[in-house]
């Protein structure tokens, strides 16, 4: 492709004159002609070599005075360079010294002839254009006024009009676009980038080393009339802003460290940069300087000033202890320069969350010259911040957020068992048996249905240890409910299989079972006689643990308290949906159920609906927990397997919770009870919990 | 191909002239914008200088030139047309820095727009002058067709001078006040409101040697004798102005690369 700019060791040099240097045909007629001739001359710009394809944007990086200009112009043929060589194909278009060549006593439509020719139309393919130019200036009524009585934004629109209106084949913009209101420098910028995607060359300077990072392809930098850097914008603006930053360093007076309010002394030049013109003597974080992910902060900067400064931008940044900048404001951003006067004063940044992942922070504070050209004191790293969060992860974000999945739940991920192979020892005399019960049967014996985090687990371990396991199953299958279509078939092969005396027994345990509400009708269809088995807790207690479940799980991010609070709104229609649709998935009905899962007299009159009461057994955990032995030949006389293996066994390790508020308990105690009872009425049996 | 550069070419050529009339609308336009009188003040100026003249050399110090009115008005016309082009070509470049500073813009245009501004302004008069013409009994006959072919001599000598000038006043910015005192000399030692005939001949060699003498004789024998100009005079002076302005060009050219840096 043919490049549409080659610079290739371009140099422009400036002659110097002597002060002494005529400035009339008098003076060099008396003074001699000689002193016409420059007393030394210096290179603005030397050794430019870059390209720039069609389609490609280049920023151009660098302080005042770095050549920026020249460079445009020389790239323009404003003015003609010593070395090198600048070839340009196509037609060059600027976006330099926008609406200077309007002469103010001739109106817009003048105006726009002279400039468009000027730029390179003809007037005919002017007047073709004329009524675009207009309307994307948004000038119509104005055209024929004379451009005295325009605005200056007015101005700058319609000569940024006429140089988008002629075709462009190499674009030069120069400095910001500050053009009109923000409505219409989007315009504009949305103007170049089509520009850019139709092929034009462009070539754009700024000091907003952002702005070009954002917008261009490629970045130069240019310090003294030479290139520093030029390569990817990223690189190239990085290594720019770190050049600022550390000259920023080089000019701070040296001074012996400082103690702060945080304990870090503050060090010249290490964890302190400026010309300290305004000094801060203070940051105050609070309400705390370890806070919850999702708080609000406010940081107060407290500064003195020894010589009233007409403008200042206070700029705050939050940084990981990397050094990896995580957020970052300046004043300058609200779009006002803070005059500040002799004296003490302080400037609060109020941020009204903080949603940062779990780790150690700081908050680093600057006040800098109004053009962010230096700083008058910048302390980095001296203010802590401790973020805590519930997700472990490295993440620097951790904003509120839930899961939502809609849709058919994909397949859980279950390795489908390969065919059966029994280690049975075949001295055995019931193997023959045995091995005939394994190949025919298919039917679950007993299913533990729940529910979640009531000891389901526990009994699960204690059925294990009593009874032959000959193949261990899938725990969680999840057939009922999430797996229903992968089929009996599919089903009966993840069974746990064990062996009581001579007799096979075909197990499972799901504890969503029992409050999902499909479940009980499609057991009932598949396996009418199978048994079940029930685990209930204080269903306040098991709204806590199932709580923090959650939380480890990094589903929930909301505290206890908002959790149940937004449990009706996060589970309003999902029943609705999960009956209407039975490949419909509901992962809030699953995870944020806290108190729902724990209403079970509603659960268990809809299984009893389908089952007689006696293949249900019904145990409280808490009965289990204290008199485990008792309860266990409880469980094993329902499944009609003898005691006779029985062992003592040891109370599984159960998970220390914290305590819940007492407030909330309370309140959780109230809310259950009336259900409580319904369930203690309807069983029989004590149910309250109290 | 070469079709395309055909095409290219003359597009080239259209965009020329597209920006000459362009950039001359817009000098007509600013000259008599804010002037209620307008474009009658372009008369006003000669008609002035020749009633001031009448008095004088009709009065006061009598000349005794026939038709003096048609003479001494000629003169003025011809002489201001190419006076006021080079007085204000010496401001051209910072007068017009803005446009300068346009990519690509040929700053070379300049002078040419502002000696056309001055031929319309010519054009403008030439009524006037033939209504004094006719009044004074001039033969006005088919020679009057030759006026263009001198008219295009005094647009190029103008144009090869007001090249250097428009240089030289980036360096030199009193240029302009230096090039005042120089014309109103020139003023009066062109022959325009006297005969070069009462000229003495010891004298007579300098006059010839300023280019302006060669072609208001030449105007003079075609508008008030109806005679053919001096032709070999004529040639030699279109000579002189080949030779010229490729050498006003070039100076105009070597020191426009440093206008943007200077002006």
């Amino acid at each position: 492709m043919r490049e549409a700019i080659i610079v290739k060791g371009l140099g422009k040099r400036f002659n110097r004159y002597s002060t002494a240097k005529p400035h009339t045909i008098m003076e060099a007629a008396l003074s001699g002609w000689w002193k016409l001739k420059p007393e030394a001359s210096f290179w603005a710009l030397r050794n430019i070599n870059f390209t720039v394809s069609p389609g490609e944007m280049l920023g151009i990086l660098g302080k005042n005075g770095a050549g920026k200009s020249t460079l445009l112009q020389v790239v323009g043929g404003i003015c003609r360079a010593e070395e090198g060589s600048i070839k340009v194909n196509g037609r060059i278009g600027g976006l330099l010294d926008l609406g200077a060549s309007f002469h103010t006593d001739l109106t817009g439509r003048e105006n726009v002839f002279v400039g468009a020719v000027v730029a390179g139309l003809t007037r005919r393919e002017v007047a073709r254009r004329f009524d675009d130019i207009v309307e994307f200036a948004e000038l119509k009524q104005f055209i024929d006024s004379p451009t005295r009585t325009y605005s200056t934004g007015m101005k700058m629109r319609l000569a940024f009009s006429v140089a988008v209106h002629t075709d462009p084949e190499v674009l030069l913009v120069d400095e910001h676009l500050s053009v009109g209101d923000v409505a219409f420098q989007t315009k504009c910028l949305n103007k170049i980038t089509e520009f850019k995607n139709q092929g034009c060359a462009i070539v754009l300077i700024s000091h907003t080393a952002s702005q070009i990072q954002k917008m261009c392809d490629r970045a130069l930098w240019l310090k003294s009339g030479e290139i520093v850097a030029y390569g990817e914008p990223e690189v190239v603006v990085g290594q720019y802003l770190s050049e600022m930053r550390s000259s920023t360093e080089n000019s701070t007076p040296l001074r012996a460290a400082e103690a702060t309010s945080s304990g870090s002394p503050l060090r010249g030049n290490q964890n302190r940069f400026g010309t300290m013109e305004v000094e801060i003597t203070d940051v105050k974080v609070s309400p705390n300087t370890e806070i919850d992910s999702g708080d609000a902060i406010s940081i107060e900067i407290h500064y003195s000033v020894a010589q009233e400064i007409s403008a200042a931008i206070f700029a705050v940044t939050i940084s990981r202890d990397d050094g990896q900048s995580c957020f970052e404001t300046n004043t300058n951003q609200m779009g006002r320069l803070l005059p500040l006067v002799k004296g003490k004063g302080k400037i609060r940044l109020q941020i009204d969350r903080l949603d940062l992942g779990n780790g150690q922070y700081y908050v680093n504070a600057g006040v800098y010259e109004e053009t962010l050209a230096y700083a008058y004191d910048y302390q980095w790293q001296v203010y802590p911040l401790y973020v805590r969060s519930t997700v472990n992860q490295k993440t620097i974000l951790c904003p509120p957020y839930r899961w939502e999945f809609e849709g058919k739940m994909p397949l859980l991920d279950v390795a489908e068992p390969g065919a059966a192979t029994y280690d049975l020892d075949k001295n055995n005399p019931g193997y023959a048996k045995i091995l005939t019960q394994l190949e025919n049967k298919q039917k679950p014996d007993f299913l533990i249905i729940g529910a979640q985090k009531c000891g389901t687990e526990s009994l699960y371990s204690h059925l294990e240890n009593h009874l032959q396991i000959i193949k261990e199953g899938s725990r969680d299958i999840h057939f009922f409910e999430l797996n229903f279509e992968r089929g009996v078939d599919w089903y009966s092969k993840q069974l746990t299989r064990s062996l009581a005396s001579e007799k096979v027994i075909l197990w499972e345990m799901t504890s969503y079972y029992i409050y999902h509400p499909l479940v009980a009708e499609r057991v009932y269809k598949c396996f009418p006689d199978v048994k079940l088995i029930v685990m209930l807790r204080n269903p306040v207690k098991r709204a806590w643990m199932h709580y923090h479940l959650e939380v480890a799980g990094g589903s929930e991010k909301l505290d206890f308290e908002k959790a149940i609070a937004s449990e009706p709104d996060r589970l309003k229609g999902e029943i609705e949906k999960i009956k209407a649709d039975e490949n419909y998935y509901s992962f809030n009905h699953q995870h944020y159920s806290y108190l729902s899962r724990g209403i079970y007299v509603e659960q268990i009159k809809n299984w009893l609906d389908y089952f007689p009461r006696e293949q249900l057994l019904i145990i409280k955990s808490e009965d289990f927990y204290a008199h485990t032995g008792k309860v266990f030949s409880e469980v094993l006389k329902f499944l009609d397997i003898s005691e006779n293996t029985s062992k003592k066994y040891e109370i599984n390790h159960v998970d220390e919770y914290s305590q819940m508020p007492a407030t909330i308990e309370q309140e959780l105690t109230n809310y259950f009870k009336p259900y409580n009872q319904e369930l203690s009425d309807f069983l029989h049996e004590d149910f309250s919990w109290s | 191909m070469r079709n395309a550069g055909k095409v290219a070419y003359i597009r080239k050529i259209t965009h020329f002239f597209d920006l000459l009339r362009v950039l001359v609308d817009r000098e007509m336009k600013l000259l008599y914008k804010r002037s209620t009188l307008g474009i009658a003040w372009t008369l006003i100026s000669p008609l002035l200088q020749l009633a001031v003249f009448s008095f004088l050399f009709r009065s006061v110090v009598p000349l005794n030139i026939p038709k003096f009115s048609s003479f001494a008005f000629s003169g003025l016309l011809i002489w201001n047309w190419s006076q006021t082009v080079l007085f204000k070509s010496t401001a051209l470049i910072t007068n017009h820095k803005p446009l300068i500073r346009q990519p690509n813009f040929p700053s070379a245009i300049l002078p040419i727009v502002t000696t056309t501004t001055g031929l319309i302004h010519f054009f403008l008069a030439l009524p006037v002058l033939l209504i004094f013409l006719a009044i004074d009994g001039a033969p006005l006959n088919a020679v009057l067709l030759l006026l263009p072919l001198l008219m295009i001599i005094q647009f190029f000598l103008t144009v090869s001078f007001a090249y250097p000038l428009a240089a030289l006043n980036v360096t030199f910015r009193d240029t302009q006040h230096t090039l005042g005192v120089v014309l109103q000399m020139l003023f009066y030692l062109t022959p325009i409101f006297y005969d070069i005939s009462s000229v003495p001949e010891k004298f007579k060699i300098f006059y010839y040697l300023n280019p302006m003498v060669p072609l208001i004789e030449a105007y003079r024998a075609i508008l008030l004798k109806g005679m053919q100009p001096d032709w070999s005079a004529l040639l030699i002076l279109s000579l002189a102005v080949a030779a010229l302005l490729p050498i006003g060009l070039g100076i105009f050219r070597r020191q426009s690369a440093h206008f943007v840096e200077e002006v």
